[in-house]
């Protein structure tokens, strides 16, 4: 099974302590959303609805509700942190984030406190090998195909 | 993580749950990134929580109800409207009033009521070297560039940091992250560069092609851009990009630091008018004397000197009946204003000078307007000197977009449709 490594910033799926949280690091899985692009959540998203608004993004319209959202990096506003832990306030935000590049702080921000795993600096054949669709697993560091798209 | 005997104190709760908690998020926060230790900050910037987003309002209620006051001189951003006169923007009665907590909260916790994007531009000017812990992403690349703060790009964790006065030692607070990472040399002329916009094309350039990274600018012919062009530089950049800090050759001061890197970067780019008149024409979506019906300036929110600036410019004249102008600044600067005559002269042009907020932060978005039975989009065409305010607003309020110098922008309001060239002399020695 193919699997590609990263960085787990935010173990996230529990409600524990810090140190607590060392010993939980929960498998996540769900389907893939690729915006190959970097991502800012002001003006890229709809805070209320969680749909992907980028005019240019192929994921245009697709919302991140319980999706595994994957980018190369976050960019613009430091409303993003809030935009983030807003959507997962309301059930709204993504099952896990994962990123190219080295994660931002102000998004792990939003990602800590909506409990949303985040890992960061994904081997850049992740995004040669994933497409939309595809089931992903997180399992600690690394991410698997669990399932390839339907179609 | 490393933590002195106070701050192990404070994790176990002798100065209160609250603060413990704080602390606790913090710590996950610096181990998610291998941090080693706190680090003592002197100021923060706070997100305003927004009635835009749901719930946050009602969550800093509950928070300030704990009785938990700030440490550290903590000042707040942009709210969604002018929380004393609401009216301006016809925001919605709701909205303002869910808004009016924040504003309650803040009180108690003492946190001051500034509601800006540029705290910088009313004294809260931390010096070279200090840490801080700050939102907004204009500020933010402000402290640390050209004040040489130490800053990453915070969120919602400045809550925390300015009740217990810490943050963890990582990113830029370190000196070994904040080394240029990419060289960009701008080769274009003073004329091309002797305007705000001008410098906001820039920024939004260097900002797309540095993403994360940190820039090493050199202008080929050395310039020295006034605190309105640099701030609409940095925010730009930061628009386009994540860039939290860049350098500046003879302008910011930690560059020359670094001058000896110059010819060693793996990674250059060069800049020039060419880029510079592709990036305008990707903003421009509305032609020449096509009609317009917003215009906006102060993005981020606007010093005295543009507010007299704009007011001189008018001349008594009023724009069109069309047109609807808004002016967003802070409620310091709004009152000086006033107390200048221009909040009055400008009124009476049918200028709208705003505190407090600005439309990208407002209920002009589509959701908000969903959400409160307003039609949408409010306004179709508006024209800005900023590309941050554009780039937002094309995809936030569903507007057609066109980058304008500041006069360009005034004469456009006044014709009620897009004007630039009877007037490009007259912008020849203007630096706004």
């Amino acid at each position: 099974m193919k699997h590609f490594k990263g960085k787990r910033i935010v173990i996230g799926h529990s409600t524990q302590s810090s140190v607590e949280k060392e010993e939980l690091t929960p498998d996540i899985t769900g389907t893939c959303i690729i915006c190959p692009h970097s991502f800012s959540f002001l003006g890229d998203i709809d805070s209320s609805s969680g749909e992907i608004i980028k005019s240019d993004s192929p994921c245009k319209h697709m919302k991140i509700e319980n999706s595994i959202l994957a980018f190369y990096s976050s960019k613009g506003s430091s409303s993003g942190c809030v935009i983030l832990s807003s959507l997962a306030q309301r059930n709204k935000g993504p099952l896990a984030i994962i990123t190219l590049h080295s994660a931002d702080y102000n998004l792990v921000e939003g990602a800590i406190l909506g409990d949303i795993p985040f890992v960061s600096e994904i081997n850049p054949t992740f995004f040669q090998n994933i497409r939309t669709g595809m089931t992903v697993t997180i399992r600690q560091n690394d991410c698997f195909i669990t399932k390839e798209k339907d179609s | 993580m490393k933590l002195t005997d106070n701050e192990k104190k404070m994790l176990q709760g002798e100065y209160g749950p609250v603060r413990a908690k704080a602390l606790d998020y913090l710590v996950q926060f610096g181990d998610a990134f291998g941090a080693e230790n706190l680090i003592p900050i002197s100021y923060c910037h706070y997100p305003a929580e927004m009635a835009i987003y749901d719930g946050f309002c009602e969550d800093v209620e509950a928070f300030a109800n704990q009785e938990i006051q700030v440490v550290v001189p903590t000042t707040s951003s942009t709210l969604c409207c002018d929380i004393v006169d609401p009216s301006l923007t016809k925001c919605p009665e709701q909205l303002y009033k869910t808004q009016y907590k924040t504003k309650q909260a803040f009180q108690k916790m003492g946190i001051l009521e500034t509601f800006t994007c540029t705290p910088q531009q009313i004294g809260f000017v931390p010096p070279f070297n200090s840490y801080i812990s700050s939102v907004e992403s204009s500020a933010i690349i402000y402290f640390n560039s050209v004040l040489g703060a130490r800053t990453n790009r915070g969120g919602l964790f400045t809550r925390y940091s300015s009740i217990t006065g810490k943050y963890p030692a990582m990113g830029y607070m370190l000196d070994k992250n904040r080394i240029p990472t990419i060289l960009f040399e701008v080769d274009i002329k003073p004329h091309d560069l002797s305007r705000v916009d001008q410098w906001s094309i820039v920024g939004y350039i260097i900002g797309e092609q540095a993403q994360d990274q940190v820039p090493y600018i050199f202008l080929s012919t050395p310039t020295h851009p006034t605190t309105s062009q640099i701030i609409s530089f940095g925010a730009a950049m930061a628009t386009s990009g994540s860039v939290t800090l860049f350098h500046m050759e003879g302008v910011t001061p930690e560059a020359s630091a670094y001058k000896k890197l110059r010819k060693g970067f793996e990674d250059k780019v060069v800049l020039s008018k060419q880029e510079i008149d592709a990036t305008r024409q990707k903003f421009q979506m509305i032609e020449e004397n096509q009609p317009i019906d917003f215009v906006v300036l102060g993005c981020p929110h606007a010093n005295l000197e543009l507010i007299r600036y704009t007011t001189e410019k008018m001349e008594s004249r009023t724009i069109h009946k069309d047109v609807t102008f808004w002016i967003c600044t802070n409620r310091m600067t709004k009152l000086q204003a006033s107390h200048c005559g221009y909040t009055d002269k400008l009124q009476q042009s049918g200028i709208k000078l705003v505190a407090d907020t600005c439309p990208v932060e407002s209920h002009l978005r589509k959701n908000i307007c969903t959400q409160y039975n307003l039609p949408y989009p409010r306004f179709s065409s508006m024209v800005s000197n900023s590309l941050k305010m554009l780039h937002y607003s094309r995809n936030l309020l569903g507007v057609k977009t066109a980058l304008l110098s500041t006069n360009q922008c005034i004469e456009s309001a006044i014709k009620g449709k897009r004007t630039t060239v009877s007037i490009q002399k007259d912008d020849d020695n203007e630096t706004f």
